[in-house]
């Protein structure tokens, strides 16, 4: 469990690159701006209007390289230069984007995070004596983006299970 | 990577027409990821499908320079094709591509040149 902001956690255990800290309320901060100045709407990424949506964030230098199934063979389901704005993904991940799926929709976002915090690797520490804490940990701040934007724009964050109802 | 200039020019396109990456593909009867790769550079730019493309954009009524897409996407493959143009074209291109001109004399002869092509040179013959 994460621990809160004032206090070290010492057990955290990384799962992205180390990079400057970021508490919550600064990462909810930047989906704010982000949902304001791209004028992101819960419409904006309904099936009809999804692909248009993702396609305006390359007007802020943020784009997508749609990539062939069989030529992906990263582990991760995308991934991201935050250096260059690109966004990588194959393209079974871009359609479902395109049709509005939630889960494809909050990955797209968690990368878009990764660019909008200025993702960079810190390879020399101040502190380095100290261990990392989970605010200084690129995946959770690029999740804790995504989430926030999600909430801001009320879309939900897993797609309806619907063979679960039945 | 990044965006190529051809890539760059065909996302401004397809803004213009307000198109999605996926209507164009189906379109062209291709994968959005083909025509991705050749706009980020991932894969060099065929020649026939830039041909294509500006054909594409051309039926839906914006007007693309079959010329200027080419050029671009020759300068993002790093290589000219030489197929099919005259002996005296050939000779020039390599000639060029072999010179060693300077930065400064290059963008004189690209002056002279553009001058001599350009949109105003109707208008700059008269004047004389």
């Amino acid at each position: 469990m994460a621990a809160t902001n004032t206090e070290p956690d010492f057990d955290y255990r990384m799962r992205g690159q180390r990079v400057h800290p970021l508490a919550a309320e600064d990462i909810n901060f930047v989906s704010q701006r982000v949902k304001k100045i791209l004028q992101l709407t819960k419409r904006g990424f309904s099936v009809k209007n999804a692909e248009r949506t993702v396609a305006s964030f390359e007007l802020y230098g943020i784009y997508i390289d749609v990539v062939d199934d069989r030529q992906w063979f990263d582990a991760t389901r995308a991934t991201v230069d935050p250096a260059s704005g690109m966004i990588y993904m194959p393209q079974k991940l871009y359609d479902q984007l395109c049709r509005g799926k939630a889960e494809a929709i909050r990955i797209f976002l968690h990368e878009v995070g990764h660019i909008v915090l200025g993702h960079r690797p810190l390879l020399h520490f101040a502190n380095a004596e100290k261990n990392p804490t989970h605010i200084e940990d690129s995946e959770w701040q690029a999740d804790t983006f995504a989430d926030a934007l999600l909430d801001l724009l009320k879309l939900p964050k897993e797609d309806a299970q619907l063979e679960l109802r039945f | 990577m990044s965006l190529t200039k051809f890539g760059t020019q065909v996302r401004e396109y397809r803004h213009t027409l307000n198109m999605t990456l996926t209507t164009m593909a189906s379109g062209l009867s291709t994968s959005s990821s083909f025509l991705s790769s050749m706009e980020t550079g991932r894969t060099k730019i065929p020649m026939e499908w830039v041909e294509k493309i500006a054909s594409f954009f051309n039926e839906k009524g914006l007007k693309v320079s079959k010329e200027i897409l080419k050029a671009l996407a020759c300068e993002d493959n790093e290589s000219v094709c030489l197929e099919g143009l005259p002996p005296h074209q050939k000779m020039l291109v390599a000639g060029f591509a072999n010179s060693d001109f300077n930065h400064e004399q290059l963008m004189r002869l690209g002056k002279l040149l553009a001058d001599i092509h350009g949109e105003n040179a109707k208008n700059g013959s008269d004047e004389h």
